[in-house]
Order: structure tokens, then C-alpha cells, then sequence
């Protein structure tokens, strides 16, 4: 196979010619690396490319399967880790001129499971300074680009992550979810990306923005990788209590059947509460006729105000990123980008009232959420309301996310998982992001149903790579 | 005072912070935006007896 063939494989292509022997770990190592070297300078997804590490683990996988010892299921596919996974000797900067020179002793719980599981780290990817808000050109690195057209940018936080898929330049990667940061790139660029269950993948070794927010998670080109990275990630973490209960994540048994006897929730006030564009609305009308042809039964639902989620969400997440922040704060401050220590700031503003009270209106709505799903399995809703922006760094507020409330939000306050897919595409070309949102624990369903419409819809069969448009 | 008619730049410098003008302009229109919502979408619902989401799960021991 050729280089640019190698990296069109989806992970489960990959890993069965890995497997087969019909290509080498250290092939599918090189042909990534190639074209890191050939794009990475346009769409600057990554702020470390670990390629000495990659050529070594891909290396020693071929030299195992060689010998005929036991491969992990990601043995030999490359991925690629958001800048926030801490890796043992390689520097882990959260994009942030205060940690440039950050090298943490130990990996991080996440890419450690993954590396038992064969995965060859390509790198480390771009991220929003400290995982917050929009990319800014004051940070450490530049934001990463949207590949298909690198006027527009990818978002944060996990953009370097998504700029990385959409180019081609890794099988997958891990992102971090505190409003959105995975599904928000994920759905700019077209791509899978979950938001787990909270608590259910180790968040130990991940620079924290919220702790009772922050969720790590898988991204993908395609819903149906992602189960084998969740089925590595996910599960007890010693060094994350979150995780105490968390259960192994196990592929829904129904994953290649229909949908009949599921229920699916349209949520109209949170496009209309949105403002999502008609692009957006007619796909998340088209993916609901998809599904119901698929078996599911459709119907409106009514869960709380997306205000009610962003209210609750951002006054929690400010005062505890305020917390974690203010020794730099106090110590430091010129070092951060200004959009980044201005909002880390004001949570300094916020009562000790106001956060429990946020914390205990968090309750409140994951209870009525529920009640609201009571007769639905999954929530259908758009994951942004319009396709990928052109970039503006360091243009207007930089509180811009308290101007309008946030699709994503609502499951990071519930806790509940979320998967953004690919739903389609507008008159440009652009990607439209769905999301599909899971009761709590159910993982496993919100990725069968997010695959089933994937492989029904065949969005994925028309997602190019950067260089069909170099 | 003076020139800090919100009290924003009072209130970051007791919590031990030195922004300069740019980031005082900033967080006092942000702030104003904040504390709308937490007027409006939080402080309506508060119910005396309600538990927060974050109750701590204790280390090491077993009911009973």
C-alpha cells in the first residue's frame, strides 16, 4: 500500500491488516510520520511529534508478532494524545508558555492503558491554552487549522487533536471534555469524538481545567474506533476517585442490528435556544428520518433551558479553574495569554455560595433531564449550531461563551455521555456536526447508534483527507 | 476606588491578583454577563435542604 493509502485506513482497517501481516507497525509508523513532516507546518496540529518514540514502539510491535507473542487491539496504530496526558520524559505543555518546559515523570493513567494495548504515540497534539476557550496567537503554540481549509480553525479545546484526524496524521487520538472540548472540534471537522460517561475513563495525569468536569475521551474518523480505545481507557483509575465505580466499556452485543424498539429524542428548544443555522436543523431532521428508518421511533422531547446548563456549568467550572490556576495567578500572571488569564481570573469573583449553589442546581438538572428521557434512550441534538468559523484569534471577547448558551454543556453538568458524528455537509462543503447524547453508564449504546447512523447515512465514505484539497 | 467604579480591580487585588487595565475592562463587563445568569438561572432554584452533585465519596471505609 501506498503512504497516503496507509493513512485513509480507519483504525479497524488498520489494525486487521496489522494483524494479517499485510502491513508493519513500522510502516504504518513511517507513512504517518511522512506526512506530519509534509502538512504539519500548514495546519500546526501538533506541539510535540514523538517520532523516535513512534519508530521504537512500532518497532518492537512488529518484532513481537514476529515472535508470535500476544498483541494488545491497538497494537501498532498510531495516536495521538491532546498536550494535557502527561507521557514520562516527553514534555506536556497544555500550549502554555508556563509549562514550555513541563516534563512530567510518569505517564498519564490514559495513555498508559492505551500503551498496554500496542498504541504507538505519534504525538502530542495543540490544544487551547490550558484547555480553555477559543485558541489564541498568544500562547505557546499556534492554534491548529482546520485542514480542509486553513482559514478556519478547529476550536478548542481539543483542536490540535481533530486538526490531526481530519489531516490524516494519526488513526486516532485522545481529547478532554469540560463544555464541548472534544465534540466541538470533532463536529468542525467532521470527525467521532465521545465525551464519556464522567467518571467512567481515568483522569489521572491529565492537567485539570474543572475537576468535577474535566472528561477524557476518544476521537476518530469514523464512531466504530472509538470502541477499541474506550475498551482500553476505560475503567478504575487509582489515581482518579471518579472512577471508583467505573465499569469496563464492552461493545454494545447488538452493534451490527438495527434499531427497532429504540427511542430517540428530538430537543426543538435547543436549536431554537441555539440559534443553529437551517443547515444544521435540516440535518438534524434528515439524521432523525435516517434513524427512524433504521427502527427507532422519533419524538420531541423537552429537557431543562440550554441556559440553565450553561449557567450552571460555567459558574462551577470558572471557580474551580480559578482555584487550580491562582498560584500562577498570583506568581506568574504575565506568562498566560491574556484572553486565558482574564478568564481564569474571574472566578475569583465567584461566591463560595454561588458555587454550591451551581453545585447543587447541577443535581436538580441531571434529575430533570432524566424525567425528561424518561420515554426516550438517547437525545438527538445538534453538537455546534453552525459549521467551522473562520479564525479570528484574539478578536473580540474573550468571554464570548457567556453571549450565548452551549449544545455541548448540558451533558458535561449531567455527566451523561455524548458523541459527536458526522451528519452531513452544508452548501460549502463543510462538515455538520450531530450529537447524540446516552443516558448515564450507556457508553456502549450511544457509540451503536451513533455507528448504525453513520454506516446508514455513508457521511464518513465522503470525508477527504488534507491532501485531496492541497 | 477611583476609576474602579464596580469595585472589579478591589476585589481581584484581595484575592491577590495584579491585572492591568485591559484585563479590569474585561472581567467587570464579563462579571456583569456572570452574574446575570447566576441571578437568573440559579439563585431562583435554590432550595434549602437540596444536596449538591459533588458530595464527596469518603476513602477506605465500609458502611454498616
Amino acid at each position: 500500500m501506498t503512504d497516503d493509502a496507509l493513512c485513509r485506513l480507519t483504525l479497524a482497517e488498520a489494525a486487521s491488516r496489522l494483524a494479517s501481516r499485510e502491513v508493519t507497525a513500522a510502516a504504518l509508523t513511517e507513512a504517518h510520520l511522512a506526512r506530519i513532516a509534509a502538512h504539519d507546518r500548514d495546519v500546526h496540529s501538533f506541539v510535540t511529534v514523538t517520532a523516535d518514540v513512534a519508530r521504537e514502539t512500532a518497532r518492537s510491535v512488529d518484532a513481537r508478532r514476529d515472535r508470535g507473542e500476544p498483541l494488545g487491539p491497538l497494537a501498532g496504530i498510531p495516536i495521538a494524545l491532546k498536550d494535557v496526558y502527561d507521557t514520562a520524559g516527553i514534555r506536556t505543555t497544555v500550549s502554555s508558555r508556563l509549562c514550555a518546559d513541563r516534563v512530567p515523570d510518569e505517564d498519564s493513567t490514559a495513555w498508559r492503558r492505551l500503551a498496554a494495548a500496542g498504541a504507538v504515540l505519534i504525538g502530542k497534539t495543540e490544544c487551547s491554552e490550558f484547555c480553555f476557550g477559543r485558541p489564541t496567537l498568544r500562547a505557546l503554540v499556534p492554534p491548529a487549522l482546520y485542514p480542509w481549509d486553513t482559514t478556519r480553525g478547529t476550536a478548542g479545546s481539543s483542536g490540535g487533536s481533530a486538526s490531526a484526524l481530519a489531516a490524516g496524521f494519526c488513526l486516532g487520538a485522545l481529547g478532554s471534555d469540560t463544555g464541548g472540548s472534544i465534540r466541538i472540534p470533532a463536529s468542525f471537522c467532521g470527525l467521532a469524538g465521545l465525551k464519556p460517561t464522567f467518571g467512567r475513563v481515568g483522569r489521572g495525569g491529565v492537567f485539570p481545567l474543572s475537576f468535577s468536569f474535566d472528561t477524557a475521551g476518544p476521537m476518530a474518523r469514523s464512531v466504530a474506533d472509538l470502541g477499541p480505545m474506550l475498551a482500553a481507557l476505560c475503567g478504575p483509575d487509582p489515581a482518579d476517585r471518579a472512577t471508583a465505580a467505573a465499569a469496563p466499556f464492552v461493545a454494545d452485543p447488538d452493534m451490527e442490528v438495527g434499531l427497532a424498539g429504540l427511542r430517540i429524542g428530538v430537543v426543538p428548544s435547543w436549536e431554537e435556544e441555539s440559534g443553529a443555522d437551517a443547515g444544521v436543523r435540516a440535518a438534524v431532521a434528515a439524521a432523525a428520518s435516517t434513524l427512524a428508518g433504521l427502527g427507532a421511533a422519533v419524538r420531541d422531547v423537552a429537557p431543562p433551558s440550554l441556559w440553565d446548563f450553561t449557567a450552571c456549568g460555567h459558574t462551577i467550572v470558572l471557580a474551580e479553574a480559578f482555584a487550580i490556576h491562582r498560584p500562577w495567578l498570583t506568581t506568574r500572571l504575565d506568562e498566560y495569554a491574556p484572553s486565558t488569564r482574564q478568564r481564569f481570573m474571574i472566578g475569583a469573583l465567584i461566591s463560595a455560595g454561588d458555587y454550591v449553589e451551581a453545585q447543587r442546581r447541577r443535581a436538580a438538572l441531571a434529575a430533570e433531564t432524566e424525567s425528561a428521557m424518561a420515554g426516550v434512550d438517547l437525545l438527538l441534538c445538534p453538537a455546534t449550531p453552525h459549521v467551522a468559523p473562520r479564525l479570528k484569534p484574539d478578536t473580540g471577547d474573550p468571554f464570548y461563551f457567556l453571549d450565548s448558551p452551549l449544545l455541548t454543556m448540558p451533558a458535561n453538568v449531567t455527566g451523561q455521555p455524548a458523541l459527536s458524528v458526522l451528519g452531513g455537509f452544508d452548501e460549502a462543503g463543510l462538515p455538520i456536526g450531530l450529537q447524540l447524547v446516552g443516558r448515564a453508564r450507556e457508553d456502549a449504546l450511544t457509540v451503536r447508534v451513533g455507528s448504525a447512523y453513520e454506516r446508514a447515512a455513508g457521511w464518513a465514505d465522503r470525508l477527504p483527507l488534507y491532501s485531496d484539497a492541497a | 476606588m477611583p476609576g474602579d467604579p464596580s469595585g472589579t480591580l478591589a476585589r481581584l487585588r484581595a484575592a491577590g491578583l495584579d491585572p492591568d487595565a485591559a484585563d479590569v475592562a474585561a472581567i467587570a463587563a464579563a462579571e456583569a454577563k456572570l452574574m446575570a445568569l447566576i441571578e437568573t438561572r440559579l439563585r431562583p432554584h435554590a432550595e434549602p435542604t437540596a444536596m449538591p452533585a459533588s458530595v464527596p465519596a469518603l476513602p477506605g471505609g465500609r458502611a454498616g
